[in-house]
């Protein structure tokens, strides 16, 4: 036959061609995979990134300082200076209760650790000084309000 | 008074006016043919020297994406080795012959040789492995080009820095002088141009990767030189001995992937310049076959620019 060695060569091209042809549809196919997970892959790590800040967010309550709230009491305003930490409460004092009465007043003062530990004013106010006691637990909703994010 | 101004005339221009011989008319052709090529070879030097780097980088690239798995593309290099194998498939492997700076560079580095052999050691034929070695060597290169083919599918090629000639090359068409990190590579492209003093294109068929492709491409037929053998003259064997690849003509005719389109053998040829060795585009411009070879010279040239080759474009 005329030309053995150009028609095997070009038969050769031809596999050689197919070879590469054939590669190339399964890196192709392959890549869309792989884009395609990736694409999920960075989407569920948004995800993740913003209910992780979302988190952290939720962690932070106040504005870190100190704050004045005012209250009704008995007999007249109550004042309380509340100490707050990003989180949490950390301290909590009586500046001015002139109007109450101090036997009442000793009493509704224990609401104010509780307040500490419970982390919240929806407390039950001290029975028998609850004018006393919901004065400060309103001077305290005051000055937390203040420093609420 | 006339005749004797005439004569004088005469005798002044008198061994110009001579007609030459047919040996004579012969002589000058292979001396201008030979010029022609070396002419094309050092334009082709200067200008492209980067051309057979570009053109196997894209053999290696496409395997390396292989071996990673990645989608193959059409880069600069691709694209280079692509030119050069449709334009090797359209005219045979006329780039190693005419264009291949690193064969330029065997052709001068052996010119060089045989000079220093028939001047220094007055020999009259110049060394040339003996023929059953050459035609084992020639297959030496496909080795060369699954090794490399291989390296780069397994993701180890790299590991192979510093030993490749063509880096050292590279550098030195760069005005660069080789660093001493591709010592390996000093020391292979030293045995190379050894190996192309005694053998003329010693590299380009043992060892080339890129020649071994080529020599693996379907040249087309009718773009290879064929020998019209009813009119050899019995016993000559001119243009075997004339070929750079040891050629047998005999058994593989020309169409053979070894053959680098230098033309040695169409030169050679007791009846240039009615050659019997010739192609369609030699036929066509008769005795002027400088013509053909410069139209491809152009051809490659201006294809070269197109894909950025030339180093002053």
């Amino acid at each position: 036959m005329k030309n053995t060695n150009f028609r095997m060569k070009l038969v050769s091209l031809f596999l050689v061609f197919i070879f590469l042809m054939e590669y190339q549809q399964i890196a192709v196919a392959r890549a869309a995979e792989v884009e395609e997970r990736e694409e999920a892959i960075s989407e569920v790590e948004a995800y993740n990134k913003e209910i992780m800040r979302l988190n952290e967010e939720a962690l932070l309550i106040y504005h870190a300082g100190s704050y004045e709230g005012e209250g009704t009491g008995f007999g007249g305003s109550v004042r309380v200076k509340v100490t707050v930490t990003d989180e949490e409460i950390t301290d909590i004092e009586l500046t001015e209760a002139s109007g109450e009465d101090p036997a009442y007043l000793e009493m509704a003062e224990d609401i104010l650790p509780r307040i500490i530990k419970e982390q919240s004013t929806d407390l039950d106010t001290v029975s028998g000084a609850t004018f006393s006691s919901g004065g400060i637990l309103e001077a305290a909703r005051d000055a937390l309000g203040k420093a609420a994010r | 008074m006339m005749e004797e101004i005439q004569s004088r005339a005469a005798a002044k221009a008198g061994p110009a006016k001579k007609p030459l011989t047919a040996a004579q008319i012969r002589k000058k052709t292979i001396t201008r043919r030979a010029r022609l090529r070396a002419l094309i070879q050092l334009i082709f030097f200067v200008s492209m020297p980067g051309a057979f780097v570009a053109g196997f980088s894209g053999v290696k690239h496409i395997f390396q994406w292989i071996g990673k798995g990645e989608v193959l593309e059409i880069d600069s290099f691709v694209l280079a080795f692509l030119a050069l194998c449709g334009f090797t498939v359209l005219f045979g492997r006329f780039f190693c012959g005419f264009v291949c700076a690193f064969g330029s560079l065997g052709d001068a580095v052996n010119a060089l040789s045989v000079l220093f052999q028939k001047k220094a050691l007055k020999r009259k034929k110049p060394f040339r492995f003996p023929e059953g070695l050459l035609r084992t060597l020639q297959k030496v290169k496909y080795l060369v080009l699954a090794a490399i083919v291989i390296l780069c599918g397994l993701n180890l090629y790299d590991k192979t820095a510093g030993y490749s000639p063509w880096d050292v090359f590279s550098q030195l068409t760069a005005l660069r002088l080789p660093s001493g990190a591709i010592l390996a590579g000093i020391i292979l492209f030293i045995l190379i141009l050894a190996g192309m003093a005694l053998q003329p294109r010693f590299f380009c068929q043992c060892l080339c990767p890129l020649g071994a492709v080529f020599a693996l491409l379907p040249a087309l037929p009718f773009s290879q030189l064929e020998r019209k053998e009813e009119r050899c003259i019995k016993g000559c064997s001119a243009c075997r001995n004339q070929c750079p690849v040891g050629i047998k003509l005999e058994h593989d005719g020309m169409r053979n992937g070894e053959c680098i389109a230098c033309e040695a053998c169409v030169s050679a040829c007791p009846r240039f310049p009615q050659s019997n060795i010739s192609r369609w585009d030699l036929k066509l411009t008769g005795g002027k076959a400088f013509i053909s070879v410069c139209l491809k010279a152009a051809v490659f040239f201006l294809m070269g620019c197109a894909l950025g080759l030339c180093r002053f474009l």
